[in-house]
C-alpha cells in the first residue's frame, strides 16, 4: 500500500512553482522525482528533440558538472530520465542528509540545463542514437526518433515550452516532511526563468518505425483508440486486468495456452498524449502466414470475452489489487517504455504524480479497486468487445 | 536502471525481526520470520542442485522438472493463487531451484497447500512432459539479451561447469516420465532443501504447519555445497545486443566477493539500462555487469575514469550494496529469496559477516575490484 499522503501542495503562486508531493517512508535516502507533462500536439520532430534535451539534462547542468552530479547522487547512481508520449520523468536519489542539495540539484537539472555546449549535446544525441532497445520495448514503443545534429535554438525553445512550472510535478519520498521540503522548493523555482521565448526552425526528420525486431521474434500489438473520460479509463483498466494479469488472464490463457499464438504476452492501459489506450502486446516465434496473426488474436480474444464470468473478474481484480499495491510484479498500467511495475517504492511514488496528471483523480489503489469491483460484468464485457473490435493492429515480422 | 539479479545476500536482524529456525531430523531446514508491517506472505522452497548436477547429457532436465512441479497436482495452482491475489514464481539456477509463492497474509493456508502439492507430486505422463517441453522451447527461443550475455560469460569462465540451467532443447525433448520421476526424487532430498516463510506470521505456529510436509521426506548423503572447477577469462562475442564484463569470484563469504559485487554495482549504476547479475553461492560464482543497448559503453566508462573518479564510485558502491541489503530485511520476498538460497546450500550462514564485508571495503580493495572488470574479466561483446 502506498504511504499516506502528507502533502499535495500547490504552492501559493501557481505560475511559478510546481506541484509538490511528499510521501514519507523510512530509509537513509530521499527519492526526488519530476513529472513533466508534454504539451499536446508536439510534433514527432519535437518529441525526438526532447529526448536529446532530456539526456543532456541528466548528464550535466549549468551548475553541476557530470562528476559532481554523480558524486551527489551516490545513493542511486546518476540521475535518470525517460520520455513517453505524454510525459517526461526525471529522477534521482540522494542521501537523507543531502536533501537541500538534492532539491537544488533537481531544480538545476530541470531549469538550468547546459544548452550552450554543442559538444555535450552532440555526445548526448550520439549516445542515444547508437542504442538498441530490447525487443519488448520495440513492441511497446514502435516509433524510433532519429537524433540529428544539435540545434541550440530548437532545444532552448523546447525547454521553454515544456518546462514551465505549472507543467512540472515533484515527488519526494523518504524520511522527510512536507514542512521541510516545501520551503526548499520555493527557494529554487524563480520566476525569471520563464521570460524570454525562443523561436526556431524545425530541422528534425519524422519518426521512423523499426525495420526488424532485436530478437528472433515477431511482435504484434492490438491498440484501441484513446480513452479520456474517467469512466472509460476505469473500464479500460478493468479490461486490462482481465485480459492481461496472471496466467488466468485472457492473453496468457488463450493466446499462449489455447491457440499457441504467443510466448510472451501482456495487456496494458497505455498512455498516449490524450489519455490511455488499451494495448495487448505479444511476441511469438516467426512463422509462415504470420500476417494473419493480429486477426487470429483478435478473434480468439473476442470469443473468450463472451465466456467471461464474474469469477474471471474477481480473479483479475484480486491480482490487480496486488499489482497496484506493489505486491505483484506485473502492472496493468504501462507507464515506462518497458511497461513498468510497481513493486519498488519509488515507482509507486511516481504513480502518485502520474495518475492524477492523467486522470484528475487521486492515486489510491484501494479506491480504484472499489470502483472497478462495482462495474457490472456485462458492462466490462461490452466494453472489452468494442475495444478489441475497434483495435488497430501493428506487427513487426521477425522473418 | 540497474537490474540487480542478486538472489541472496542476507542480513537478518533478529532483534527486531523475530525469526525461528528449525532443522528436521532428515536435514530439511525451515526458517520462519515475522515481518509485521507487510500485508503479504512469501513462502519459498529452495532445493540445492547438489546430487543432480547437470552434464551435457542432462542439461535442462532440472529446468523441465521445475516447469512440471510448478503446475501442482492438477495444473490449477496458478488459477487458485491468482483468485486470491497471489502468484507463484519458479526459477532454476545453476546451484539451486526456487519455488516462490506470494499471497495476501490471510491466504497463507493456500500457500501451504500449494507447497505441499509441489513436494508430493512426482508422477507426470508423456502429455505433461510434451506440454512443458513446448513451453521451455519457447522460453529458450525468446531468451532475452541479459540472459544471452550471461550465458556466454558463464561458458567462457567455467566451460562445462557453468552450463546454462535453461538447458539444451535436444536433451529436454528426450525426457521421459521415468527419468523425470527419478530426477525429482534427487532434487527433493531434504538434506539439500530449505523452506523460508516470512510476512505477518507467527513463526513457530507457521513452522508447525509446514513441518509435516517435509518431515516425511527421506534423505540421502550429507549436506554439502556445489563444487565448481577452475575459472578462466577470455574475450568472447555474443549474438545478443549489448555487452558484459564478468569477474569470477569465490564463495559469497570469501573476502573480496562482495567487494567485487559493490564494484559491479558502481559501474552498472553509470550505464543506462545496465544490469548487475550475481547468484550468491558457496561454490565459485560469477559477477556480471553489462548493458543491453550498445557496445563499448563500459569500456568508455572504465577508460575515462581516473582514481579520483573511482574514489567517488566507492561511496556510491558501498551505499548501493548496503541499501540493497537493507531493503531485503523488510520485504518478505527478499527475505525468502536471500535466506532460502543460502540455507539450501549450507545450514549455518553468518549473515553479519556478509554485512561487515561491505562495511569494511577499503579503497585499495575497491580499486582492485574495479580493475578486475578491466583486466581480469570475461569480456563479452554483443551486436
Amino acid at each position: 500500500m502506498i504511504g499516506a499522503l502528507v502533502a499535495w501542495a500547490m504552492l501559493q503562486e501557481p505560475t511559478v512553482f510546481p506541484n509538490v508531493r511528499v510521501i514519507p517512508s523510512s530509509g537513509q535516502v530521499v527519492r526526488i522525482q519530476a513529472l513533466i507533462g508534454i504539451p499536446p500536439r508536439l510534433t514527432d520532430e519535437e518529441i525526438g528533440a526532447l529526448r536529446t534535451l532530456v539526456q543532456s539534462q541528466v548528464t550535466e547542468s549549468s551548475d553541476f558538472g557530470p562528476t559532481k552530479l554523480l558524486e551527489l547522487c551516490s545513493g542511486g547512481g546518476k540521475p535518470r530520465a525517460e520520455v513517453m508520449e505524454d510525459h517526461i520523468r526525471i529522477w534521482l536519489t540522494v542521501n537523507r542528509v543531502d536533501l537541500r542539495i538534492g532539491v537544488k540539484l533537481m531544480a538545476s537539472v530541470l531549469n538550468h540545463p547546459r544548452l550552450d555546449d554543442p559538444e555535450s549535446m552532440g555526445t548526448a544525441a550520439e549516445s542515444l542514437d547508437s542504442k538498441n532497445p530490447v525487443y519488448w520495448q520495440q513492441l511497446l514503443v514502435p516509433k524510433r526518433y532519429p537524433y540529428l545534429p544539435y540545434n541550440p535554438e530548437m532545444i532552448k525553445a523546447l525547454h521553454q515550452k515544456v518546462y514551465i512550472p505549472t507543467n512540472v510535478s515533484l515527488c519526494f519520498g523518504g524520511d522527510i516532511s512536507a514542512e521541510e521540503v516545501l520551503p526548499l522548493v520555493a527557494g529554487e523555482w524563480k520566476e525569471e526563468l520563464w521570460g524570454q521565448k525562443f523561436a526556431y526552425r524545425q530541422r528534425f526528420t519524422k519518426a521512423k518505425e523499426w525495420t526488424r525486431p532485436n530478437a528472433q521474434a515477431t511482435l504484434v500489438s492490438l491498440n484501441s483508440g484513446a480513452y479520456t473520460a474517467t469512466t472509460d479509463i476505469d473500464l479500460a483498466l478493468a479490461t486490462s486486468m482481465v485480459l492481461g494479469l496472471g496466467k488466468g488472464g485472457a492473453v496468457f490463457r488463450v493466446l499462449r495456452s489455447q491457440v499457441g499464438l504467443s510466448y510472451r504476452q501482456e495487456t496494458y492501459l497505455w498512455p498516449d498524449e490524450r489519455g490511455f489506450r488499451l494495448r495487448s502486446a505479444f511476441a511469438t516465434l516467426p512463422k509462415d502466414n504470420e500476417s494473419t496473426l493480429p486477426d487470429q488474436a483478435k478473434q480468439a480474444l473476442l470469443t473468450d470475452v463472451e465466456s467471461w464470468t464474474q469469477e474471471d473478474l474477481d480473479r483479475a481484480f484480486a491480482l490487480g489489487q496486488s499489482a497496484l499495491e506493489g505486491e505483484y510484479d506485473q502492472c496493468p498500467i504501462g507507464f515506462r517504455p518497458n511497461g513498468g511495475n510497481l513493486q519498488q517504492s519509488g515507482e509507486r511514488e511516481f504513480m502518485s504524480l502520474y495518475w492524477p496528471y492523467k486522470t484528475g483523480t487521486q492515486w489510491d489503489p484501494g479506491l480504484i479497486m472499489t470502483r472497478l469491483r462495482s462495474l457490472p460484468l456485462d458492462r466490462v464485457k461490452t466494453f472489452a468487445t468494442k475495444s478489441i473490435n475497434e483495435s488497430t493492429s501493428w506487427m513487426l515480422s521477425g522473418r | 536502471m540497474i537490474l540487480v539479479a542478486l538472489l541472496s545476500l542476507a542480513l537478518v536482524r533478529q532483534d527486531f525481526s523475530p525469526a525461528v529456525k528449525r532443522e528436521l531430523p532428515n536435514g530439511a531446514l525451515l526458517w520462519a520470520e515475522e515481518v509485521p508491517q507487510s500485508n503479504q506472505v512469501s513462502l519459498q522452497l529452495w532445493a540445492s542442485s547438489v546430487g543432480c548436477e547437470e552434464t551435457d547429457q542432462t542439461n535442462g532436465l532440472r529446468h523441465l522438472a521445475e516447469h512440471l512441479l510448478a503446475r501442482g497436482k492438477d495444473g490449477s495452482v496458478d488459477l487458485r493463487l491468482e483468485s486470491v491475489g497471489g502468484y507463484l514464481r519458479a526459477r532454476t539456477f545453476r546451484d539451486a531451484m526456487q519455488f516462490e509463492i506470494n499471497v495476501p497474509a490471510k491466504h497463507l493456508p493456500l500457500a501451504v497447500q500449494v507447497i505441499r502439492e509441489i513436494v508430493e507430486t512426482r508422477d507426470f505422463d508423456e502429455a505433461d512432459i510434451a506440454r512443458e517441453v513446448n513451453a521451455v522451447s519457447q522460453e529458450i527461443a525468446l531468451t532475452d539479451d541479459i540472459q544471452k550475455l550471461s550465458r556466454t560469460a558463464w561458458t567462457a569462465a567455467y566451460g562445462k561447469n557453468g552450463l546454462d540451467p535453461q538447458g539444451d532443447l535436444e536433451v529436454i525433448s528426450k525426457a521421459t516420465p521415468a527419468t523425470m520421476k527419478s530426477l525429482i526424487g534427487k532434487i527433493f532430498n531434504p538434506i539439500h532443501m530449505a523452506v523460508v516463510v516470512s510476512g505477518p506470521i507467527k513463526p513457530s505456529k507457521t513452522l508447525g504447519q509446514l513441518q509435516p510436509i517435509f518431515a516425511v521426506l527421506n534423505s540421502r548423503g550429507k549436506r554439502e555445497s556445489a563444487i565448481r572447477g577452475a575459472s578462466q577469462i577470455a574475450d568472447v562475442s555474443s549474438d545478443a545486443l549489448g555487452e558484459a564484463r564478468a569477474v569470477p569470484v569465490g564463495p559469497i563469504d570469501e573476502p573480496g566477493t562482495l567487494c567485487t559485487l559493490a564494484a559491479a554495482m558502481a559501474i552498472g549504476g553509470l550505464v543506462d539500462n545496465g544490469f548487475v547479475q550475481y547468484t550468491p553461492t558457496f561454490s565459485k560464482g560469477l559477477i556480471i555487469v553489462g548493458q543491453t543497448e550498445s557496445t563499448g559503453t563500459i569500456e568508455k566508462i572504465l577508460t575515462a575514469s581516473d582514481d579520483g573518479t573511482r574514489a567517488a564510485w566507492l561511496a556510491s558502491a558501498k551505499f548501493a550494496a548496503t541499501q540493497w541489503l537493507n531493503s531485503q530485511l523488510t520485504n518478505p520476498i527478499g527475505i525468502g529469496t536471500l535466506r532460502g538460497n543460502l540455507l539450501c546450500q549450507r545450514s549455518e550462514v553468518n549473515i553479519e559477516k556478509l554485512t561487515r564485508a561491505i562495511d569494511q571495503i577499503t579503497w585499495p580493495e575497491f580499486l582492485k575490484s574495479v580493475e578486475k572488470f578491466e583486466s581480469k574479466s570475461v569480456k563479452v561483446t554483443g551486436r
